[in-house]
């Protein structure tokens, strides 16, 4: 499900490239929050349920 | 005994897929603006890697291949619910991580709604590359479409943000009186 090339207009989007490297910053910045944070309850449990599952496969 | 088999410097798949997990939930994040919603689809991500494990190749980017099962998975879900209405504030932005100063979090406020108005495809270029560090490369194997096409949409990406955050092109941005000029001039650590 490759995604066409939409892309094709020769619109000016060139920016300043130290207006994009701290756009670049802001980004990361703004999602280091969400990289930074300890995984949700209900992420570490469904890991655990698969681990089990797994190793009940694997003996059973 | 394991029925993994692990190449000689090759990590298990499904062990190495926690590490993976921060930047999936970025990215989710990223994409739905919603921190919710970004969690359940990386549940579901999960859920959808685990089950494909065997279709997973051994010292191929495991990473690219997770991002590209969330990226399908969202998009599948767009589809689903096109008429899902935008969460226009987002509530992603109202739940982000306190920042130091009250400007700041209105600047990353602002840049998290700037965001939310990008074409998607354009979205998860600059997230990809501008926020979560992939090469273009990796985006381009993760979106599956050519590394110039990356580039192309995370340039328009960026030219549309600076758009609407009110920055012209080729303007410092600390010339601007945007909010999101204090952030970017003012490194939160050092207020």
């Amino acid at each position: 499900m490759s995604m066409t090339q939409s892309s094709r207009n020769s619109e000016d989007d060139s920016i300043a490239p130290t207006v994009a490297r701290q756009i670049d910053e802001n980004l990361r910045r703004l999602y280091d929050d969400a990289a930074g944070e300890d995984l949700p309850k209900g992420l570490s449990d469904l890991l655990d349920a698969l681990r089990k599952q797994d190793s009940e496969d694997r003996a059973g | 005994m394991k029925d993994v088999i692990k190449a000689e410097g090759v990590s298990d798949p499904r062990e190495e897929i926690v590490t993976h997990l921060p930047a999936l939930r970025a990215f989710a994040r990223g994409l739905t603006g919603d921190v919710s919603a970004a969690d359940d689809l990386v549940q579901d991500t999960v859920l959808k890697a685990w089950s494909k494990f065997h279709l997973y190749q051994q010292g191929t980017n495991l990473r690219a291949w997770l991002f590209t099962i969330l990226r399908n998975g969202f998009l599948s879900g767009r589809r689903k619910s096109a008429k899902e209405v935008a969460d226009s504030e987002g509530s992603f932005a109202a739940k982000l991580a306190s920042k130091p100063d009250h400007d700041g979090r209105l600047a990353m406020q602002e840049l998290t709604v700037a965001l939310r108005q990008l074409p998607d495809e354009q979205r998860e270029a600059l997230l990809l590359v501008g926020a979560l560090g992939f090469s273009v490369e990796e985006a381009a194997e993760t979106c599956g479409c050519a590394p110039g096409t990356i580039k192309s949409r995370a340039n328009r990406g960026r030219a549309a943000l600076a758009q609407i955050l009110g920055l012209e092109k080729g303007e410092q941005l600390d010339n601007t009186d945007s909010a999101v000029a204090s952030v970017v001039t003012v490194a939160p650590d050092n207020l």
